[in-house]
């Protein structure tokens, strides 16, 4: 069949859907009165697809590999090395806080939704890693554990929520589980589940003021002003180590 | 980056902004889906890549110029559609009873794509230069025709142009008269 490179364009043009109403109409034309033309369109509807099929692989491909490192980087245990990446993501993320801070002060909106932002960016910090230092001994004995908390301090939430899930089902340790799925949620954003993880605490149990704070932080996200306040003022009253946080984040939230 | 600015580099083929946005929605994707779809974290990275492979695809392919909402919502709204595909489809084998004959259609849809896959990628690499080159930097790395006449020392784009549809012309020639490929398509 003679070559015709306008011809091959109509149909490459065809299958992308991006023919004109004039183009479309003369293609379908050709289509019902050419059998040999129709039986082009077939055959290069299959190169294209295969074509899409091959592109569409080798991305996929290219995915997984992002996805083989990122385990790889988690599985990642030298002391140094995590050393150094708990460094550099605690850099990284004073700096986010840092930028997310001065680029929201400097904005004129004042908006109260704006303004909690701002302050949830200043006060929301993931509680560090106080589990695996302290139960190095049961951590060898419990995988579960060892791998969510390496997960949290990499900062791969998601995989660490799920992981936390799982040690939830034990009953050992619900306290400090929950709280930082708790803070793994609201690292991402959802806050909603994070405070439900939070209330789900025994609020006299381990972690019981970090509980109270990190509630407060959801509640603020969430618009929950009131609660919010009233829970400040008890943290502010327990004289925990979050008192000062509370007293501040109150005077910040009440100034003009 | 501005939203324009992404979409100019994910249509450019850039692996960093490419692997830059894998990360970036990775994590809240695989929360959103395992809590709002109860789906296992390893059905939630594989949904997940298959999003991303066609959110690639729509902007290389030219089909998304430009964005109204964020790349977060968009990506999240093929996610959705995905879903809604998948969850249609099991609709209606299970209230049709029809699971033997779909899985029967699945499988030979697999095997069509498969097949689509290997002869078309098995041809390309054997094509011999300028074409093999000419297709893999079109289609594969989405170079414009003026980037190729550049790189294999063209005229111009129209000349690149012609020459890759004399390209697919041999390659569609090469898979379709071969007798044996005549009986598996």
């Amino acid at each position: 069949m003679k070559f015709s490179a306008n011809k091959i364009q109509l149909i490459e043009k065809y299958y992308n859907k991006s023919l004109t109403n004039d183009e479309l109409e003369f293609f379908n034309e050709q289509l019902a009165k050419d059998a040999s033309f129709a039986e082009e369109v077939k055959q290069f509807k299959f190169i294209f697809k295969g074509i899409d099929s091959v592109r569409s692989k080798k991305l996929k491909r290219d995915f997984e590999e992002i996805e083989k490192e990122i385990l790889a980087s988690a599985n990642k245990t030298s002391p140094i090395k995590s050393f150094l990446r708990k460094y550099s993501t605690a850099t990284l993320a004073f700096t986010m806080v840092l930028v997310v801070g001065v680029s929201l002060l400097t904005s004129i909106n004042t908006e109260n939704s704006n303004k909690n932002n701002i302050l949830y960016a200043k006060y929301f910090k993931p509680y560090p890693n106080v589990i695996a230092p302290l139960t190095r001994s049961a951590i060898q004995q419990n995988t579960a554990i060892y791998i969510a908390m390496n997960q949290y301090d990499s900062k791969l939430y998601s995989d660490a929520v799920l992981k936390f899930d799982q040690l939830l089902k034990q009953p050992k340790l619900n306290n400090e589980i929950l709280l930082y799925k708790a803070v793994s949620l609201m690292s991402e954003g959802f806050h909603e589940q994070a405070k439900e993880q939070l209330e789900a605490m025994d609020q006299f149990g381990s972690f019981k003021n970090q509980r109270k704070w990190y509630l407060a932080l959801s509640l603020l996200q969430l618009k929950d002003l009131d609660k919010m306040e009233v829970l400040l003022k008890e943290i502010v009253k327990d004289t925990s180590s979050y008192s000062i946080y509370a007293k501040e984040l109150l005077e910040e939230f009440f100034s003009e | 980056m501005s939203t324009k600015e992404v979409i100019q580099s994910v249509f450019n083929n850039d692996g960093d902004v490419l692997n830059e946005l894998y990360l970036q929605y990775r994590q809240q994707f695989l929360i959103w889906t395992v809590s709002e779809y109860n789906l296992s974290n390893e059905d939630a990275k594989d949904l997940f890549q298959d999003v991303m492979v066609v959110f690639v695809m729509k902007i290389q392919k030219g089909e998304v110029t430009e964005l109204k909402s964020s790349i977060k919502t968009f990506i999240f709204g093929i996610a959705k559609q995905i879903i809604k595909n998948k969850i249609k489809i099991r609709y209606n084998r299970e209230y049709r009873q029809l699971q033997y004959y779909n899985r029967t259609s699945k499988f030979d849809e697999n095997k069509v794509d498969d097949l689509h896959h290997k002869l078309v990628f098995d041809e390309i690499n054997c094509m011999e230069n300028p074409c093999r080159s000419i297709i893999q930097q079109y289609y594969f790395k989405n170079l414009s025709l003026e980037e190729i006449a550049l790189t294999l020392d063209y005229k111009s784009a129209k000349s690149v142009k012609v020459q890759k549809y004399r390209c697919l012309k041999t390659l569609k020639d090469k898979i379709f008269n071969s007798k044996v490929n005549k009986n598996e398509i």
